[in-house]
Parts: structure tokens; sequence; C-alpha cells
């Protein structure tokens, strides 16, 4: 008997599907799966890698030496924009010892957004000097936890020593709106960004 | 710290050695552990693995209800078969196994090496980022996949998913799951859609942003 198959439904759905990316990023606790998932129409997804996939020889894996296939998790949530158009959310992987896994992150990313807890502002730093030196575009939220802002935001700014033009916003990770203007201050920014760096090649640039 | 990055990452040297023992073992598992969808017919009776009743009575004589690994769930086998005639007179009375209780979550399983069940293979043959979108393909007849991850995939695939929803759904590393993918591409069950990368068509990612920003504003 050879090939009974069965009749995929011809589905109404666009030929061409696009996706793009953002990368949510920030300490332990910043509140990057509640970002994640206050505009998700998914239950944040978790995916993982394992350390052999790419981290050999470049991760330090001497305080784990009989563990050979260390995975790292990250949660992710997906946004439909458009029938054919949608938007992952891709949270880090907390701990710095997994970093391999960020190149993937953030290859063909939009820009990230780095979540600031102001009690813990020095776990902002690691995020923000790989996206620097990765040239990807970035802001940061400053999370109001309970809706209190614990410190001014030109503080945070001077403590995180980032430039005036990274916008510095404060958001409510729980919020669904304020993590939606959140985000749109990062794909704008992302935009004055790629125009200021390739010269203005779009007729109307937007921002 | 200093930051040396592969940037190839999720591609790396993988388990090769000692691939087949694994490749059966991970086999034997992952059929019995993720098999989901009970309409699903089974076709070819001459293909390998369990496809034939003395195969699998056989299995399941073996497997003892203490050692989880090898699942054949004989109602469930019982129910498919009774899809395709053909097999009838194998299995018209049911095979009396006492039920194996499914083995619970991934921990349970970790001593299966992830890549068993891509054969050892790391590489993947398209470049299948995180959020690469996946779709089965609109075509009249598609042959029902052999391998049981690639009938999730063709399953989860009817409205498009990323590479990542897939890694998570199939509860496989990401390189795995890419080799996966791009095995079902290959044989055509799937297309992969274009990604558009960052540095390589400035205008479309351009143009891209623009869209997630106006399609932002409109949530």
């Amino acid at each position: 008997m050879d090939s009974v198959g069965f009749k995929a439904p011809r589905q109404a759905a666009p030929k061409t599907m696009t996706s793009a990316k953002i990368v949510v990023a920030g300490g332990f606790g910043a509140g990057k799966t509640t970002f994640v998932g206050s505009v998700s129409e998914i239950v944040p997804l978790t995916t993982e890698a394992m350390m052999t996939d790419a981290s050999t020889g470049i991760d330090d894996t001497a305080a784990t030496p009989n563990k050979s296939t260390t995975t790292v998790a990250m949660d992710f949530g997906r946004v439909s924009l458009d029938e054919d158009l949608i938007l992952y959310l891709f949270g880090t992987p907390g701990q710095e010892r997994f970093w391999f896994m960020w190149d993937d992150l953030v290859r063909g990313a939009i820009g990230a957004v780095v979540l600031a807890d102001t009690r813990r502002l020095a776990d902002s730093f690691a995020p923000i000097d790989f996206f620097e030196d990765r040239g990807l575009p970035y802001i940061v939220g400053v999370n109001t936890f309970d809706g209190v802002l614990q410190h001014d935001l030109n503080d945070v700014r001077e403590a995180l020593s980032i430039d005036e033009s990274i916008p510095l916003v404060r958001c409510d990770a729980r919020q669904r709106e304020s993590t939606k203007q959140t985000l749109i201050t990062m794909v704008e920014y992302a935009m004055q960004q790629w125009l200021a760096v390739r010269g203005a090649a779009t007729p109307n640039p937007v921002g | 710290m200093t930051v040396t990055m592969n940037t190839d990452s999720g591609f790396g040297s993988g388990n090769e050695e000692g691939a087949i023992a694994d490749v059966l073992n991970g086999f034997a598992l992952t059929s019995g552990l993720r098999r989901r969808k009970r309409g699903e017919r089974r076709d070819d009776p001459d293909d390998g693995r369990e496809a034939t009743g003395e195969q699998e009575s056989r299995e399941a004589a073996s497997s003892s209800p203490a050692e989880p690994t090898d699942v054949v769930w004989p109602g469930e086998e019982d129910h498919d078969r009774s899809w395709t005639g053909e097999e009838q007179f194998v299995s018209a009375e049911p095979i009396p196994v006492e039920p194996v209780a499914p083995p619970p979550a991934a921990e349970e399983t970790g001593f299966v090496r992830p890549y068993a069940i891509t054969g050892g293979r790391t590489k993947a043959n398209y470049p299948l980022e995180l959020e690469t979108l996946i779709s089965t393909r609109d075509a009249a007849v598609l042959p029902v996949p052999d391998q049981v991850e690639h009938q999730v995939i063709m399953e989860e695939c009817r409205t498009p998913r990323s590479v990542a929803e897939i890694a998570a759904v199939l509860q496989v590393p990401l390189g795995v799951a890419r080799v996966l993918i791009s095995d079902a591409a290959d044989t055509g069950l799937v297309t992969v859609h274009r990604t558009v990368a960052g540095s390589e068509n400035a205008e479309a990612h351009f143009m891209l942003m623009e869209r997630v920003l106006s399609g932002l504003r409109r949530l």
C-alpha cells in the first residue's frame, strides 16, 4: 500500500508570512515574563537550547564539569499584528553564563527593551553592554512595581550611564497598555536609529 | 565580562558518537511519548519499526511496566489500526497487555540524548531563526510522515508557527527542532518562510519596522 495521504485543508492563509522579533532583557525578577505575557496572545511558551548546541569552548563549564547538556530556557510570546505579520517577544535567559543564546536572540531583531528594576539596577548593566556591543537598538523600561517609581528617571539614567538619546521610560509590566506603549517607543527609536545610521533612505520616516 | 560569541550558535557539534543505539532508543521512546494524534492513519505496513502487529506485540511483551521507555499503548494502536483495513487480521483481538503508565514529563527521559531523534545530526539546511515561520505545505495530498515529530510539526504548522514555538511544542532543544524542521522541509512537508534578517536587506527591515509599529498602534 502506498501513499495514503490526508487532505490538507486549503487555507485562506496568505502565501507569504512575515515575522519580527523583539528582545526583552533584564535581571532575574525584573518582570520579563510578565511583560511578555501582558501583550502575548498565547501563554508565554518556553523553549530550550542545550549548552552543547553552541557554547562548547565558549561558555565556562568549569563550574559544572559533569553536566554536559545543561539546558537554558527562555520564555517567549506571540502577538499577531496583521494577517500576515506576527511579532514574537523573547525574554532573555537570566543568567549571564547562558549568553550564548543571545546571539540567536539578537540576530535580526528589531531591538530590545531592557527592563530595569531600580532595586537591582546593576542587573541591567550586562544586557546594556551586550546590546551596545552588538549595535542593537534598545530602550530602558523602568518597571514600576505597584505603580511606584522609586527613583527619579534622571538618576536612573545616570546610574546606568546611558546616552541621553536612549529612551528611558517607566512602565508597568502587568499592564497591557503600558507594555504596548513601551514597545511602540522601542520600535520608533529603532527606526530613528536605522535612519540615522543609514541616512534617510526611506521617503517618509516615521517617528 | 568579555563577550565572545559564536555567531552560528545553535548548530554546534553535538553528540555524534553512539548514534545508532541512541536513535533506536529515541525512536522507541518518542514514538510512545509523543504519539498524540489518534486519528492519524499509519499507512505503510512494510515500514520498519512497530508497524506490523507481530513486532508490536513483541515490543509490548518485552516492555515491563517498570520500564516505561518502550511504551506501545495497545489500545491506541488498535484504535489506529482499525482505520486501515488491511491489517485487521493481525490485531482483530486486542493484545492483552497490562496498561503501562505513560511516562511523566521530560525529566524522566533525560537519559536519551536529545540529538538521538535526529540521528545524531546537528545541522539544518535552512536559515532557521527563532522567529522564522513554518507552515504546512498547501498540497492537495501530503504523505503521512513516518516520524512522529514530523507529524506533530505538520499538525502544528497548519497555521504558521515559529521555530521557537515548534521547539516548545515538541519539547526538544532548539538545535534538535531545527534539524527536524529542516528534514520536514526537505521532504516537502512544510514551507520555510523568509525571515527578514537585520542587515541583509535594509529596505525590507525598515519596512518591517514600519509595519510592526502600525500593528502595535492598532492593538
